[in-house]
């Protein structure tokens, strides 16, 4: 028996073919298949408006890699407080992108509804700023220096920003 | 705020809207406009994923250096600390900690737990702006050696604190029979509560304390002299609930209070009892048949039963 997959089409129009059961970790592609009933129709084209090529093929290289983890059974866990646990390598090298490639990834894996690449991305993101100088943080972040003591002035700066606490 | 771009908003409310979401082949053209990339951190969703999924696993330390990376990373702090619900600067002293608890205070709008024992930096001055703006939600307040703080910041926490359930103030000299009385007079949910080295306690105002809150789980009143058998009476006869103790260094108690909490306290755990000269084992005793823990060792009666010194060897001589 042929395993069943599903088209997926990119922002760019870009078709990847993938396993049901790899998309299904979406849970925005699940509701749409549970309600359509279109798993068995080769030519079904799911458009994705919003995820672009390179992000999608990365969300769903970390899917096939993920497929056969335990998420689903987990969602009740979703009360409980989460602690942030250790990453695993492979997840690790998978993540070692520029940050506006994982600020992408984040925005997709919200869209579509991936419940374990989310909780990943957030925990390197805290992690990208845990232990970081303002500097540092700036940097990885492109976040833009909007202030200056010249444009403050001196005093209104040093109220304003509190320069690196020590605690 | 939230940064989704418009085409994102159309492409989600036609999937919601139950329209066909799979076709045979796509009517767009191939070459679309590329959708912007987020552009920073901060053009992500706020209020769902940055503050409760990123900002409450970052220590202060780490939210204060991001503040300082632009204006809107200080607004994005800002609003991360509105939401905090605990504060944990416990035996933090170091420099500009003082600026930083004013930007706490400024911002925070609802903490549970405010743990700041031990900080010398502690004014009133800088307390009571914090305490205006939390007093609807805390129920956890350490303020152990607070050295430098008076019962005017106190005023609220007894007053406008309704849900306290936890509060410390070890080795506040500032600690009046006056503000005692106001705490037995506003508050009624106590489950643990610590007096220890506040001389300035009367023992009557005790009495009267521990027979309204009723309800202590936790209770440490170490080097308090005031503290008496008629106290420890009264927390037998009316703390009935009560788990762990401390009355290390109450030179007035006898074996009599003791004795009370022995015959009322029944869920007692913990007993921690020394430097209590008049507090002897006759006290001791039925309390260890419970196995608690207490604190001071038990006397080595069992083994001096037979004194094996009293044979020589010069007795087996005599064969």
């Amino acid at each position: 028996m042929v395993t069943p997959t599903i088209k997926l089409e990119s922002s760019e129009g870009v078709i990847f073919p993938t396993e049901v059961r790899v998309a299904m970790v979406s849970e925005t592609i699940k509701t749409m298949l549970d309600h359509f009933a279109v798993q068995n129709d080769e030519n079904a084209i799911v458009p994705l408006h919003s995820v672009s090529t390179f992000t999608l093929g990365k969300i769903l290289a970390w899917a096939n890699h993920h497929k056969d983890d335990d998420d689903q059974s987990t969602e009740g866990e979703e009360l409980k407080p989460r602690r942030p646990y250790a990453i695993s390598p492979w997840d690790a090298i998978f993540l070692m992108v520029n940050s506006t490639t994982l600020l992408e990834i984040i925005l997709a894996a919200k869209q579509l509804q991936i419940k374990g690449l989310l909780e990943l991305t957030y925990n390197v993101v805290a992690n990208m700023i845990r232990g970081k100088t303002p500097e540092e943080i700036r940097f990885i972040f492109n976040i833009p220096e909007d202030v200056s003591p010249s444009v403050d002035g001196e005093l209104r700066w040093k109220d304003l920003f509190l320069w690196p606490m020590d605690f | 705020m939230c940064t989704l771009h418009p085409e994102e908003e159309a492409h989600l409310m036609a999937m919601a809207s139950g329209g066909q979401p799979t076709r045979t082949a796509s009517p767009r053209p191939l070459v679309t406009a590329s959708i912007a990339a987020p552009r920073s951190l901060f053009d992500v969703c706020w209020d769902d994923v940055l503050i409760p999924q990123v900002a409450v696993y970052l220590s202060l330390k780490d939210l204060f250096n991001l503040r300082c990376c632009s204006r809107t990373a200080q607004r994005f702090v800002e609003a991360a600390l509105e939401k905090r619900q605990e504060l944990h600067l416990s035996g933090n002293n170091t420099k500009n900690i003082d600026v930083a608890f004013r930007v706490l205070a400024r911002c925070c709008q609802r903490l549970e737990v405010l743990h700041l024992a031990c900080c010398r930096w502690l004014t009133d001055e800088l307390l009571l702006p914090l305490l205006a703006n939390n007093k609807k939600r805390l129920w956890a307040v350490n303020l152990n050696e607070c050295v430098n703080i008076t019962a005017l910041s106190l005023q609220p926490i007894i007053v406008e604190c309704k849900e306290l359930r936890v509060l410390k103030l070890s080795k506040c000299q500032w600690l009046t029979t006056g503000a005692v009385d106001a705490l037995t007079l506003h508050q009624s949910k106590l489950v643990e509560f610590d007096i220890s080295y506040c001389g300035a306690i009367g023992e009557r105002c005790l009495i009267i304390f521990f027979r309204k809150l009723n309800k202590l789980t936790v209770l440490s009143l170490a080097n308090t002299p005031s503290v008496t058998d008629q106290v420890l009476i009264q927390i037998g006869n009316y703390c009935r609930e009560l788990e762990h103790i401390n009355v290390i260094g109450c030179a007035a108690i006898s074996d009599y209070g003791v004795h009370a909490l022995t015959v009322h306290c029944l869920r007692l755990r913990t007993l921690l009892i020394r430097r209590c000269p008049r507090v002897t084992e006759l006290s001791l005793a039925p309390l260890r048949q419970r196995r608690l823990y207490i604190d001071r060792p038990q006397p080595d009666v069992g083994l001096n039963a037979y004194n094996l010194n009293d044979f020589y060897p010069s007795d087996f001589l005599v064969y």
